[in-house]
C-alpha cells in the first residue's frame, strides 16, 4: 500500500520552503489553516475582538499606512478586505485595482495564502505593480506570526505579476521591496 | 516556431533617413555599439497593453521608441534584433509567462550582446515621475534561471551607464538603478536591462512620451548609454555587482535566502492545502490512486490544463492533481538527521489521537496488541505513528506502547530481531513457541534485549513487557529471569498459530469456533484436515492446525464485519481514519467509485481487521 494513501491524520511538516525542522512536534489534524478557504466562510477559531489595523495604501511611489479597525474572527482577512476598497483619506492612493476580487485566505506556518482573480496581476506598470504587491504584503505582515505571502490566481500558484513579470513563485516578504519602505510607520 | 525575427545588418538607406533627424552620440567616430548584437525588446504588445493611463496603452509608447533605437544602433554599425517589431505578443498566445520567455530566447538565440527592454511606468499616484532602470539579480527568477555575478555586474554596469545617459538628456527625476528579477532580465551570459523611461499615470510626461521628438530623445539616451558600456571595458571585464543582488539575492525577489549552488536545476514544489485526490490523468474521470491530505509536499513536473502531473517524494509515485487543490512550497524539509523509525506495539487498548496536545481529537480506539511505526522523535508523551495495518498515522499515548518489530517477524520467528541484529542468541531455545505452548522461562543473557528475545520465542516485546512487568521501555538486565507468555490469546498474529500445531476438539466444539480460537478460516481447517464441505468434527479428534500463510483466504469468521452510518459533513477520508482503515479499503469494501460518492445516511461496511 503506498503510504501517501493514509487519509487520516495528515502529514507533519511545515510548509513553504523556509527550513523549520520542530515539525515533528505539531499537530497532524488539519488544523493548520486557521482561515476558511472561502473569504465568506468565518473561521471558527479565534473570538471576534475589535482590533487597530494599519491598512498599506501609497503616497507617490511610497507605502503609507492608515489606521482602521477590524473586528471580526479572522483580521488578516478584514484587512485585506478595507484594502481592496480603498483609501478613506484623499491624499492616499492604491495601487490595486478596483475590480480585484479577494478569493481566498489561509494562513499556514507563518505563510498566508491569498489568492485574487486575474485583474490583480495584470499589467500596472513596474513601480504600481510593486506597490500593489507590497500593499498585501505589508497588510497581513502587520499580524503577530505572520511573515509572508504567497499569492493565488484564482486559487493557482500565480506565475508572475504584470507584464514585466515581478515573480511570485516564492513567498513574499518586506524584504522583498527594498526601494518601497513607508514613508511613516507608527 | 516564430518567423518575424528581424536582424538588421549595417545601415540601409532608410535607416540612415530615420536615424538623421537627430545627430547620435557616437557620429563622427566609430561607434562602441559597432558589430555588436543588440537585443532590442518593446515591453508588452498584442493582448497585453502594458500600464494604460491619460489614454494612453503602455505597448503604444514602448514600440516607437524601440524601433527609433534599432534605426541608430544600426546606422552606428550594430546588428540589431527586435522582439517585436508591430503590436503582437512575442509568444503570439497573450500567455505572459511564453510571452516573456519568447523575449529572453530571442536574446540567447542570438548571442546578444546585450539585451534592453524599453518600458513606460505607472503608479496610482499621478504625481509620481521619473526614469527608473532595473537589473536581474542572481537568482529569483520565475523561470528558475540564474545568473553569475559577472552577469549581473555587467547589467548593472550597462543600466548605471543607460540610467545616467537618460537623465543628462532628459533631465527627468532619476529614481535609480533597481535590481528586480524581472523575467526578461534573467537572460544568463547577456548583460539586460529594463528601462521604465517615465510615467504615463503623470499627466506631464505621460504628454511627452506621446510625442515623436522625446521618443527619439529617449532612444538617443539609450544610444548613448550602450556606447558608454561598451566603451567603458566592462562588457569584457568582470565589473563589481551590487551586493544585494549576488548575496542569497535578498531584498530582490522575495525569496528567501537561495543558496543553490548555480549549475543546480530549479525544482517547483507545491503542496496540498485541501485533501486532494491523486488522479491517474489529467481529468476528472482518471482513476483515482489515493486522496493526499493536506500539506503533502508534491514535487512538480508539468501541468495539463488545470490540473499538475506531480510525483509524491513519500512515495516516489507520480500523478495529477487539481491544482485548484495545492498551493506553491519548496521541497519538504528534511527529516531530523538522527532519527530512525522504530515499531512499538500497544499493550492495552489505547486512542489513536490527532495531536500532542490536550486539545487533540480522538479518532478512536486502537486495540491491544497493534503494531506501530514511531515516525518522529517523540513529542511530550505522545509518539507519532504510522499504524501497520492501515498505514495511516496518529499520535498515541507513549505509556500505552512498548518497544516491538515490524510486523513482518511474523513470518520468521527465529531471524534476529531488525532492532538487536547484534543480539547474541545462546541463551534460550531458538525453537518457536507454538500457540498452545504452556509458558516457560528464559534467562537474560548478557547483551541480550527484549527485542532479541521476543524474536526468538516468537512472544511478542509488547507481550513479554506485559507479562514480566517490564517498564514501558523494556530494559531488562542479564540474569534476569523472564516469563515467556503463551501467545494464543490476545497475541498479535505475528506469533499466532504457526504450522503444523494440532488442537483436540472438545465437548461443544464447532469448527468455527475453534477457527476463531485459532486465528485461522474454517475452510483452511476443512482442506488441512480433508473434512466434509460441511465442516463435520467430532469430540476427541485431532486437528491440524494450518499456518496463517494462506491468509489471502484468512478472515476469523468470529469476528463480524463492523459498520458506519455517514453523518452529515462526513467525508471517506474522515471515516477511515477514525475507523483506523484506509480510503481504498473503504471504496473497495462498499463497491464506491469515488470518495466523494457517499451520502448522509448511507451504511458503510469496515474492513474487518
Amino acid at each position: 500500500m503506498a503510504a501517501c494513501g493514509g487519509p487520516g491524520p495528515v502529514a507533519i511538516g511545515p510548509g513553504g520552503n523556509s527550513a523549520h525542522s520542530a515539525g515533528a512536534g505539531q499537530s497532524p489534524a488539519p488544523s493548520g489553516i486557521h482561515a476558511a478557504t472561502s473569504p465568506s466562510a468565518a473561521p471558527s477559531a479565534s473570538p471576534a475582538v475589535q482590533q487597530s489595523v494599519k491598512i498599506f495604501f501609497t503616497a507617490g511611489a511610497k507605502l503609507a499606512p492608515e489606521e482602521d479597525q477590524v473586528s471580526g474572527a479572522n483580521p488578516p482577512r478584514d484587512a485585506l478586505q478595507l484594502l481592496l476598497r480603498g483609501p478613506k483619506e484623499s491624499n492616499l492612493y492604491s495601487d490595486i485595482p478596483q475590480s480585484v476580487q479577494l478569493q481566498s485566505v489561509a494562513v499556514k506556518d507563518g505563510t498566508a495564502f491569498v489568492s485574487f482573480d486575474s485583474s490583480f496581476f495584470s499589467s500596472g506598470g513596474a513601480t504600481g505593480t510593486q506597490l500593489r504587491l507590497a500593499q498585501v504584503v505589508y497588510t497581513l505582515t502587520q499580524f503577530s506570526g505572520l511573515t509572508r505571502v504567497q499569492f493565488l490566481q484564482d486559487g493557482k500558484p500565480a506565475t508572475v505579476a504584470g507584464g514585466e513579470g515581478f515573480p511570485l513563485n516564492r513567498p513574499l516578504t518586506r524584504q522583498s521591496f527594498p526601494s518601497l519602505q513607508p514613508r511613516q510607520l507608527g | 516556431m516564430r518567423l518575424k525575427l528581424l536582424i538588421h545588418i549595417g545601415a540601409g538607406a532608410i535607416l540612415l533617413a530615420s536615424a538623421a533627424v537627430v545627430s547620435t552620440a557616437g557620429a563622427g567616430a566609430a561607434a562602441s555599439v559597432s558589430g555588436k548584437i543588440i537585443v532590442i525588446d518593446p515591453g508588452h504588445g498584442g493582448r497585453d497593453p502594458g500600464a494604460i493611463a491619460n489614454g494612453v496603452e503602455e505597448k503604444t509608447i514602448t514600440l516607437p521608441i524601440g524601433l527609433q533605437l534599432s534605426s541608430i544602433l544600426q546606422a552606428e554599425g550594430a546588428q540589431v534584433v527586435m522582439t517585436r517589431n508591430s503590436d503582437v505578443s512575442p509568444a503570439g498566445n497573450g500567455k505572459v509567462d511564453q510571452d516573456l520567455q519568447a523575449r529572453v530566447n530571442d536574446a540567447q538565440q542570438a548571442h546578444a550582446d546585450a539585451f534592453v527592454s524599453i518600458h513606460a511606468n505607472y503608479a496610482a499616484d499621478p504625481s509620481v515621475s521619473g526614469l527608473t532602470t532595473f537589473y536581474g539579480p542572481a537568482c529569483g527568477f520565475y523561470s528558475g534561471v540564474t545568473l553569475s555575478s559577472t552577469d549581473v555586474g555587467r547589467s548593472y554596469s550597462l543600466g548605471s551607464k543607460v540610467d545616467a545617459a537618460v537623465v543628462a538628456r532628459t533631465h527627468e527625476h532619476d529614481n535609480g538603478v533597481q535590481g528586480v528579477a524581472y523575467w526578461v532580465l534573467g537572460n544568463p551570459g547577456i548583460p539586460a536591462i529594463l528601462v521604465e523611461t517615465a510615467f504615463l499615470s503623470n499627466p506631464s510626461e505621460a504628454s511627452k512620451l506621446v510625442t515623436a521628438g522625446y521618443q527619439q530623445l529617449i532612444a538617443d539616451a539609450i544610444g548613448d548609454g550602450l556606447n558608454a558600456y561598451f566603451a567603458s571595458g566592462d562588457a569584457t571585464g568582470t565589473p563589481a555587482a551590487p551586493n544585494a543582488a549576488v548575496a542569497g539575492c535578498s531584498g530582490t525577489s522575495g525569496a528567501p535566502k537561495d543558496d543553490r549552488p548555480a549549475s543546480q536545476p530549479v525544482e517547483h514544489w507545491v503542496e496540498t492545502f485541501l485533501p486532494a485526490p491523486l488522479m491517474s490523468g489529467p481529468d476528472a474521470k482518471a482513476t483515482q490512486f489515493t486522496t493526499l491530505p493536506p500539506f503533502t509536499f508534491l514535487k512538480l513536473l508539468n501541468q495539463s490544463g488545470s490540473f499538475l502531473y506531480v510525483l509524491n517524494p513519500a512515495t516516489g509515485g507520480p500523478g495529477y492533481v487539481d491544482a485548484a487543490k495545492v498551493g506553491p512550497s519548496g521541497p519538504p524539509p528534511p527529516p531530523p538527521p538522527s532519527f530512525q523509525p522504530f515499531w512499538v506495539e500497544s499493550f492495552r487498548p489505547t486512542q489513536l489521537l490527532s495531536g500532542t496536545d490536550a486539545g487533540a481529537v480522538s479518532f478512536g480506539p486502537l486495540p491491544a496488541w497493534s503494531f506501530l511505526q514511531v515516525l518522529a522523535p517523540s513529542s511530550g508523551s505522545r509518539f507519532y505513528v504510522r499504524l501497520a495495518a492501515s498505514g495511516n498515522v496518529a499520535y498515541v499515548n507513549r505509556q500505552d506502547v512498548g518497544p516491538s518489530g515490524p510486523p513482518s517477524a511474523q513470518t520468521s520467528p527465529t531471524a534476529a530481531a531488525p532492532t538487536s541484529p547484534s543480539a547474541p542468541a545462546p541463551a534460550v531455545s531458538p525453537a518457536p513457541v507454538a500457540a498452545n505452548m504452556a509458558q516457560s522461562n528464559v534467562t537474560v543473557a548478557p547483551g541480550d534485549t527484549v527485542s532479541g528475545i521476543a524474536s526468538r520465542t516468537g512472544a511478542s516485546i509488547a507481550a513479554l513487557i506485559a507479562a514480566n512487568h517490564l517498564s514501558p521501555d523494556g530494559a531488562v538486565q542479564a540474569g534476569q529471569t523472564l516469563v515467556i507468555p503463551g501467545t494464543s490469546g490476545q497475541a498479535p498474529a505475528a506469533a499466532r498459530a504457526p504450522s503444523s500445531s494440532r488442537v483436540v476438539v472438545a465437548a461443544g466444539d464447532t469448527l468455527s469456533a475453534i477457527a476463531a480460537r485459532q486465528g485461522v478460516a474454517v475452510a483452511d481447517l476443512i482442506t488441512a484436515n480433508h473434512l466434509g464441505p460441511d465442516g463435520l468434527i467430532s469430540v476427541g479428534q485431532t486437528l491440524t492446525l494450518p499456518g496463517t500463510s494462506s491468509s489471502a483466504t484468512t478472515r476469523p469468521p468470529a469476528r463480524v464485519s463492523q459498520t458506519v452510518t455517514v453523518a452529515s459533513g462526513d467525508t471517506l477520508s474522515g471515516i477511515a481514519a477514525r475507523n483506523g482503515t484506509s480510503v481504498q479499503a473503504l471504496m473497495a469494501l462498499n463497491g464506491l467509485s469515488s470518495p466523494d460518492d457517499i451520502q448522509a445516511g448511507q451504511t458503510l461496511t469496515l474492513p474487518s481487521a
